[in-house]
């Protein structure tokens, strides 16, 4: 995979919010070099700035409205990103094993899935929980991890009609997507399997139990560890 | 029943939640700022107790709510218009919005639905007590978390005040500089031609697309809350096939998904989306977007950004003026 940023394309999308892409050979750049991109940012002390979003291949700086000078912002962020940039490496990334369980009442989808690419629902599992999972972005609702890595013979599309509520923890898939729901939220992927493991808590610093670069791996669990799992917080 | 409890919820309304200023900075986590979703309203009615711009308060939603009070307190409403009515031991008064006024221990404020807009802020010296949570005491409904209990409140809630004081309440002799005050509030808040720059995709549509949207009446459907505006009258899907990679979203986004019928982020916004924007809502007129009720009807106007940043240093401006911090 190229790592080569092609160019930094610096667009200014309204009078507070910068827009940074990263346009580069490969449309999947390494993860640990953008959120090492992303976090100098928030650390260069940027006159103004409130939050940095990093999402596929792009960041969005929000700014005070007052911000004066596009410019001179702009040249800052500039030197901030391009030296992060050349300095940033996707050596060191954390493993994270999440425990789900892909039976009963826990994988309301997994039959049809698996019917869907002709295989038992048992192949889908193993196929699902060989997969190392990598986080790219955390977005959309409060802790909820884009994960790439699925799997090609697992893609499916998307469900026609979305469910009004899934479960919190909920395993999803949908296209070449795979996700765990940190909050019940109406939802349209595929439902697979369940974790016990809490996703998001606002009490916890860093709230979100999975970050950007994170390598994830799915444990599967029978539904008496699952139980267990939430009565003591842990895998026994 | 908290034994420093001052607030009792008689009739906590249709959803009223504990809102401050929001959490910035946590969109890396999924977190959008959040806070009151008509910020200006909520800073007047702190300024108008004495407290600090971030001090908390109760956003009630288009449906009036009861409050007993436990202790002497000074109090505030502001934003959507309510009637409302102090009822204590035996006498009753009318109470004004956009002004302070005092409570007795013992004293009910009853608020009647909300007449013109969407929220109304009740805001109280010292500020409601509510755990911090991301550097912020807002409630964020979707996530349960932050505010009470990370839920709107029910009827039998009892809420503390804070330490959000900041100076001398302002009423009785500071009566005239109240009504000033509202005049300049009403102004902003009866907005419905939002002024917006153009938006991170708007090229990616057809040109055709772009000048509908900017010639269009849009009305306020009833699938409105904290995280967006649906608006209905469609201009037609953008060239770009309606979906692109998610990218960073904010408040005042104007996305358009493939049906064309445009959606405006509110405080609670998905922090990441794949649908394209075609617009964003300027600084000066998101506490409009807050007030939006179902059935208005908004246009959209467009600013350049330099034009963006004079109008909400401007508007800063004549706050600080009417009111100051």
């Amino acid at each position: 995979m190229s790592s080569r940023v092609e160019s930094l394309g610096l667009d200014w999308v309204s009078e507070r919010h910068l827009r940074v892409l990263f346009c580069a050979e490969s449309p999947d750049l390494p993860v640990g070099r953008l959120d090492q991109a992303a976090r100098a940012i928030r650390d260069a002390g940027v006159a103004g700035l409130s939050s940095v979003t990093l999402a596929w291949n792009s960041l969005l700086l929000e700014f005070d409205p007052a911000t004066p000078d596009e410019d001179a912002a702009t040249a800052t962020v500039r030197a901030v990103l391009s030296e992060a940039w050349a300095s940033s490496n996707d050596e060191a990334w954390r493993a994270v094993e999440i425990p789900a369980c892909f039976e009963g009442e826990f994988a309301p989808d997994v039959e049809a899935v698996a019917a869907y690419h002709g295989m038992p629902p048992s192949s889908l599992v193993e196929t699902f929980c060989a997969a190392l999972f990598v986080v790219r972005f955390v977005g959309f609702c409060p802790g909820f991890a884009y994960l790439s890595g699925l799997p090609s013979a697992l893609e499916t599309p998307r469900l026609s009609t979305p469910r009004v509520r899934v479960p919190a923890g909920s395993v999803g898939i949908a296209g070449d997507q795979a996700g765990v729901y940190p909050l019940a939220t109406p939802g349209g992927w595929w439902l697979i399997g369940r974790t016990p493991r809490v996703m998001f808590d606002a009490r916890r610093n860093p709230p979100a139990l999975l970050a950007p670069g994170d390598r994830v791996r799915f444990v599967p669990i029978r539904a008496d560890e699952f139980h267990a799992f939430q009565r003591t917080g842990q895998h026994v | 029943m908290s034994r420093s409890a001052v607030i009792h919820v008689i009739e906590p309304g249709m959803f009223t939640t504990v809102q401050d200023l929001g959490r910035p900075g946590w969109t890396q986590f999924g977190v959008p700022r959040g806070g009151a979703a008509d910020a200006l309203s909520l800073r007047i009615g702190n300024r108008l107790v004495g407290n600090e711009d971030g001090a908390a308060g109760l956003e009630l939603t288009l449906v009036g709510g009861a409050f007993e009070f436990t202790r002497e307190l000074v109090v505030a409403l502001t934003g959507g218009d309510v009637e409302a009515r102090v009822e204590g031991s035996g006498r009753q008064r009318v109470v004004p919005m956009w002004a302070a006024f005092e409570v007795r221990s013992g004293e009910r404020l009853v608020t009647g639905p909300v007449r013109s807009g969407t929220r109304t802020y009740v805001c109280v010296r010292r500020g409601v007590q509510a755990p911090m949570r991301l550097g912020s005491r807002s409630t964020h409904p979707a996530a349960s978390f932050g505010g009470h209990e990370g839920r709107a409140l029910r009827r039998g809630d009892a809420l503390e005040i804070g330490e959000g004081v900041r100076s001398r309440e302002r009423h009785g002799a500071a009566a005239a500089e109240a009504v000033q005050v509202s005049q300049f509030a009403r102004d902003v808040l009866a907005r419905r031609e939002l002024r917006a720059v153009g938006g991170a995709h708007m090229r990616l549509f057809e040109p055709s697309t772009v000048e509908a949207f900017w010639g269009a009446t849009f009305e306020v459907s009833l699938n409105t809350d904290r995280t967006g505006v649906r608006l209905t009258g469609r201009i037609g899907a953008g060239a770009c096939g309606g979906r692109l990679p998610s990218e960073g979203m904010m408040h005042g986004a104007v996305q358009v998904p493939e049906s064309g019928e445009p959606i405006l982020l509110g405080v609670d916004h998905p922090t990441t989306g794949g649908y394209p924007v075609m617009a964003c809502v300027i600084a000066a007129d998101l506490p409009v977007v807050g007030q939006l009720r179902p059935r208005d009807r908004v246009r959209f106007v467009q600013v350049d950004r330099a034009e963006a940043r004079v109008l909400y240093t401007a508007q800063e401006r004549r706050l600080n003026a009417e009111i100051p911090s």
